[in-house]
């Protein structure tokens, strides 16, 4: 079952075999295999639950405002404040992500096997996790009908220049191609997890609260006792009704943010490593205009990429955005914003991403009891981010762009692709870009040395019995690429590790 | 104009928060909405509603210092301004040396640009009309 505020007219009080916090793509597969192995599962939730039905009504601006946290502007503060869009739903960020599915990169796997003694998590391990995720949630590369020209203009450029580029791999069945994937797809075409592991959870038996706030853990003799919280109005943010959920495991799912909150909140010290080491993939958006019309909102926004400096632990990914979300940070005030507006059809744009190879933050709870982010971006990351930014001038150039917009404070556009050596010629600094990130990672990360690290190979606390951890933030460094489906496949992995023990994890006497 | 549904504003900010979207978003230029259709403060208002109360405290406090600020070096609030003076002083905030002022001001231009642009008569002003590739 699934239940929403509306559904709920008294105090929930729930003795299940599993707690889960958090819907998304970490909690979702959890729900699905722990539930499908007959345990009883609750899933909390505290965004509300939404359809397509309900997406297809929502302005881009408004799906800001419904499906994320703080309309979007979660802060990672620091010498440049980055801006860091988290979901809040049921499915989590896969809700509002861009859809884009890979692998997690061979070399990461073994650096983690090597550096923080990961177990049993090789490439050949991980094959079939891969390939199960991969199915439910039907990965495939994006069609050429659905990419809109804003990825094929970025593509012409890329082959003028000889560069390695492709389509990205999505889980998507019919894709419409509405450029909408980041406010909730109009057409359930995007895979997100609502769609697959939940409702499987569901037909399980598992019994889904949205709206569900969690507040208070009480561990009691090494282990979670109690998870205690509240049901909460979706239209007024009030409090409606407690909730007591006394489990006999709990899997904390609730992102690279929120897990480290909660366990701070509630004095839950498992390691100091917990809620450091957070990797967040700085990016950027360069945008250029052209002649011609490209309507870049049409189409699926990040539907091609550009690899050939991957090894540098620079990605380019598609972004395009509708006016209301590009304009008030690429077109300056007054008159001249109004200009780009009305030439909006004829502007381009891609993203550059890097790794966080010596970047990272913290997360910890602020003065205002709310989660205090911050992140150290490194100058060694930071000249990775503007050799990209450069490649992908150059990349519009090569597609024959009229001029670039580099976002970099204190830079003209570029006129022609001579200007982009001002990239390199002129001292620029990390405050001078401005920049987002997607792919929060790393602060609760997992490994068998124990020193260094917060849960075991499966996700399970160093320090509690009971307790697991199944998001992004067990993942001892950053990926270089998207995200959902390592995370995925670690939940799937470290779920069917709960199933084989399941006798030593939730039997206590 | 009648200041109509404002969830979060009153009367005194309502004019200052029109004195400010007007300078982001001035009449004229490459395209044009008639004011009495789109009125940019309710937008900006009625997207804002739903924020928690730290959220709004912060967003009223920096409306207030760009209204107050320039009476420290030109004697005269934000709203006594000319049209021309107003855009000077809010682009030095757009384009300011230091960051944080940059950033701060950053906030409340996405915000009435958000709401502003959200607007059927404005996506109607400057052709936007999303529709998806493949049709049903």
């Amino acid at each position: 079952m699934l239940f929403t505020y509306n559904d709920i007219t008294k105090d929930v009080v729930e003795k299940p075999d599993v707690c889960i916090i958090g819907s998304g793509a970490g909690g979702a597969v959890m729900a699905d295999v722990l539930s499908g192995a007959g345990l009883d599962v609750v899933v909390l939730e505290e965004g509300g639950y939404y359809t397509k039905d309900r997406y297809s009504t929502y302005k881009p601006a408004i799906a800001m405002k419904i499906l994320y946290r703080d309309y979007g502007a979660t802060i990672a503060f620091g010498k440049n404040p980055i801006m860091l869009p988290l979901g809040r739903a049921v499915g989590g960020t896969t809700v509002i992500n861009s859809g884009t599915c890979f692998r997690t990169p061979d070399n990461v796997l073994s650096d983690w096997a090597e550096r923080y003694g990961v177990e049993n998590a090789s490439s050949k391990e991980m094959e079939p996790y891969f390939q199960q995720v991969e199915k439910t949630i039907n990965v495939m590369p994006v069609s050429p009908q659905v990419l809109g020209k804003n990825g094929l203009i970025f593509k012409r450029g890329a082959d003028a220049l000889g560069m390695s580029n492709g389509m990205l791999m999505h889980n998507m069945i019919n894709c419409h191609g509405c450029g909408r994937c980041a406010f909730g797809c109009p057409h359930d075409a995007k895979q997100a997890v609502h769609l697959n592991f939940i409702p499987s959870a569901i037909r399980n038996g598992a019994r889904v609260y949205a709206n569900a706030r969690a507040e208070k853990i009480t561990v009691e003799s090494n282990r979670v006792t109690r998870i205690e919280g509240s049901i909460i109005n979706e239209q007024t943010g009030n409090k409606l009704f407690k909730l007591t959920v006394s489990p006999k495991l709990l899997v904390l799912a609730a992102g690279s943010i929120y897990t480290p909150y909660i366990l701070e909140k509630n004095n839950i010290n498992l390691s100091p490593e917990l809620g450091k080491n957070l990797t967040i993939h700085p990016a950027v958006r360069i945008t250029a205009m052209f002649d011609e019309i490209i309507q870049g909102y049409k189409g699926v926004p990040q539907g091609s990429y550009v690899d050939a400096y991957s090894s540098e632990g620079i990605i380019l990914e598609g972004i395009f955005v509708p006016p209301e979300i590009g304009l008030p940070i690429l077109a300056p005030i007054g008159m001249k914003n109004k200009e780009i507006a009305s030439l909006y059809d004829h502007l381009a744009a891609f993203g550059v991403m890097v790794s966080d190879k010596n970047s990272y933050g913290r997360v910890k709870v602020g003065v205002d009891g709310r989660p205090f982010i911050t992140y150290h971006f490194d100058p060694y990351d930071f000249k990775k981010l503007v050799k990209g930014i450069a490649i992908a001038s150059e990349i519009f150039f090569a597609a024959g762009a009229k001029t670039v917009n580099p976002a970099i404070y204190g830079i003209k556009e570029f006129t022609g692709p001579d200007d982009v050596a001002q990239l390199f010629t002129k001292k620029i600094g990390i405050t001078s870009v401005e920049m987002m990130a997607f792919h929060p990672l790393g602060t609760a990360r997992m490994g068998e040395l124990k020193s260094h690290t917060v849960v075991n190979s499966f996700g399970k606390t160093h320090g509690l019995e009971n307790l697991f951890i199944s998001d992004g933030s067990i993942f001892p460094t950053s990926l270089g690429v998207n995200p959902q489906i390592t995370i995925m496949s670690f939940s799937l992995r470290n779920a069917q590790y709960i199933v084989e023990n399941k006798e030593k994890f939730l039997n206590h006497d | 104009m009648a200041i109509k549904e404002l969830k979060v504003f009153d009367q005194k900010l309502y004019k200052i928060v029109h004195a400010i979207t007007d300078t982001i978003i001035p009449p004229g230029g490459a395209f044009d909405v008639d004011p009495n259709v789109v009125d940019p403060v309710q937008l900006f208002d009625n997207y804002i509603d739903s924020m928690s109360t730290l959220q709004l405290k912060a967003i009223k406090a920096v409306i207030y210092t760009i209204e107050y600020m320039p009476m420290a070096t030109r004697l005269k609030r934000f709203t006594s301004m000319t049209p021309d003076q107003r855009l000077k002083y809010l682009q030095g905030w757009e384009n300011s040396r230091i960051f944080s002022k940059r950033n701060i001001f950053l906030v409340i231009k996405m915000l009435v640009l958000m709401s502003f642009y959200s607007d059927d008569t404005v996506a109607d002003a400057i052709h936007y009309h999303p529709e998806c590739l493949i049709k049903d």
